[in-house]
């Protein structure tokens, strides 16, 4: 365990390195990522100029739904979400070779080596957000020390479910639909499950869970039963990505250099 | 006239290479393009349905459930006719890697192969549209538009793909000063899609920031030519005409960053 988390500050410190010789790509990505908290903001205030409730939600609730969305958001972009599409060009150009001859997992330096140091900016100013519409909402004591736990699990959740469209890779030559495809799943974790119709809801359920079930047992008691439902099956996900699905990938991998 | 034939075959066989090329991952090229798109209305679709469940007869902002819903459906295949994707990048990346040294040398412009690979990429949107485009109305999803809403429409599509080819352009030609260009595309992106009324109608937004919004390209992007459709369109040859504006301005301005860009590039890689 010390040995990886040495390796993940090496992996940290280089990617701040990375980004401190581009500055002016710093400045980029974070008007990138300002305008699209800035879209998601604006748009429900503007909705919500005209109407009082979406669903059944007022305007805090909603907004606090939007802002533990986008904290998610930021906070995978800013540790995983490079990984992903330097993990289809791996595949693509062979690379990957190299990963699985390196002396520790292969998942841990696939999905753990890309830093997007530019989203720390972002989940600073996202953080804040949820905070202030969370005391709008007076949340209790005991919701305020559960919010790291939903974020952590809700991360997970989104994660999994992520590294489980990626193993695609691993049938593709090219990755680029998969990537579009994992982008997808963001969008729609953006959204309350209360939006969709029924039939869609059960459908989409695994991925409307990554938000909506952690939100919804934040502002009503009677859903910690579902949120207790998630822990378990993010543990039962997790196992199998690490235990099944991951090396089984790996198997399938033709490398294209060799 | 020989000349215009060699032309004509140049342009032809480009297009075609690059037609093959979209082709051959065919689910990944059909992921890039539809997969986003229907997400899109989907969440839309789905947000104003929520939005009005306690009365659908309700007007917000003259906008009934029926009219809202109609809205989504033509901006849907609005984004189905005019959406890129990664074009810039691909730009971005012959000058990065120094592969425009070659074309400074071939007797077909870097812009012109550069737009032979943008139509391929439209015929094939262009099909898949259409083809939505005649499922949506024949269901009945929508109102029939007349034929003169069609042509109008159509007539904004042509200008807003050349806008966008040559707004992604100029976005690929940055990589003459920046290592990378995906950021500011994306952002690009991101903001083109909330002001052009995409997202949500402009009768939605603040009257000064409509009224500011005016002075810019982005309502005439989405938001006019999907009020067409719904046969609410304004003036029609006034807002083509500030188009039309936009486009040339944006073709002078691709050109004049090429040409100081160019003066800069030190062909990488060769």
């Amino acid at each position: 365990m010390r040995q990886y988390l040495q390796i993940y500050k090496e992996f940290f410190l280089i990617s701040l390195a990375e980004e401190l010789s581009f500055r002016l790509n710093f400045l980029l990505q974070s008007l990138m990522n300002i305008s699209f908290l800035g879209v998601y903001f604006l748009s429900s205030f503007f909705i919500f100029d005209h109407v009082s409730l979406i669903g059944l939600w007022t305007k805090e609730q909603f907004l606090f739904f939007l802002s533990f969305a986008l904290v998610i958001d930021q906070i995978h972009y800013l540790l995983f979400s490079f990984n992903f599409w330097v993990f289809s060009e791996n595949i693509r150009t062979g690379y990957f070779d190299f990963i699985l001859l390196k002396p520790v997992s292969s998942f841990f330096i696939v999905f753990f080596k890309e830093v997007a140091i530019t989203g720390i900016l972002t989940v600073i100013l996202t953080l804040p957000i949820l905070i202030h519409f969370g005391l709008k909402l007076e949340l209790s004591f005991w919701i305020w020390l559960s919010l790291p736990v939903c974020l952590f699990f809700a991360l997970a959740l989104l994660l999994g479910l992520e590294v489980i469209i990626s193993l695609l890779n691993f049938l593709t030559v090219e990755g680029m639909g998969v990537n579009q495809m994992r982008l997808q799943i963001q969008q729609l974790t953006r959204w309350p499950d209360f939006i969709y119709k029924k039939n869609i809801k059960w459908f989409l359920f695994p991925f409307l869970a990554i938000t909506s079930i952690p939100v919804h047992s934040m502002l009503d008691r009677s859903y910690w039963f579902y949120f207790i439902g998630m822990m378990l099956g993010v543990f039962i996900l997790w196992t199998l990505i690490l235990f099944w699905l991951w090396p089984k990938g790996t198997r399938y991998y033709e490398s294209a250099s060799s | 006239m020989i000349m215009i034939y060699k032309n004509f075959l140049k342009w032809q066989t480009s297009v075609q290479v690059f037609l093959s090329r979209s082709l051959i991952y065919k689910a990944n090229f059909l992921a890039i393009l539809i997969i986003p798109v229907f997400v899109f209305f989907a969440i839309q679709y789905s947000l104003w349905h929520s939005i009005y469940s306690s009365n659908p007869e309700k007007e917000i902002q003259g906008y009934t459930l029926s009219r809202m819903i109609e809205y989504q459906f033509w901006v849907f295949i609005f984004n189905l006719f005019v959406r890129s994707y990664f074009f810039s990048e691909n730009i971005s990346s012959h000058i990065r890697l120094g592969k425009i040294s070659s074309f400074l040398l071939y007797p077909f412009h870097f812009i012109a192969y550069q737009f032979s690979s943008f139509i391929s990429d439209k015929i094939i949107q262009f099909t898949i549209a259409s083809f939505c485009f005649l499922i949506i109305v024949s269901m009945g999803l929508v109102q029939t538009p007349s034929i003169l809403d069609i042509l109008k429409f159509l007539s904004f599509i042509f200008l807003i793909t050349l806008y966008w080819f040559f707004a992604q352009i100029i976005l690929g030609f940055f990589s003459f000063w920046l290592e990378e260009t995906w950021s500011l595309n994306t952002a690009v992106r991101f903001i083109s899609a909330f002001l052009s009324g995409s997202i949500l109608p402009l009768e939605f937004f603040p009257k000064f920031l409509t009224d500011l919004l005016l002075w810019t390209p982005f309502p005439y992007l989405a938001y006019f030519p999907v009020q067409i459709l719904t046969g609410q369109g304004g003036d029609f040859f006034n807002s083509l005409f500030i188009l039309l504006f936009w486009v040339i301005f944006l073709f002078f301005l691709s050109i004049k960053i090429w040409k100081k860009g160019l003066n800069l590039y030190t062909g990488t890689g060769m």
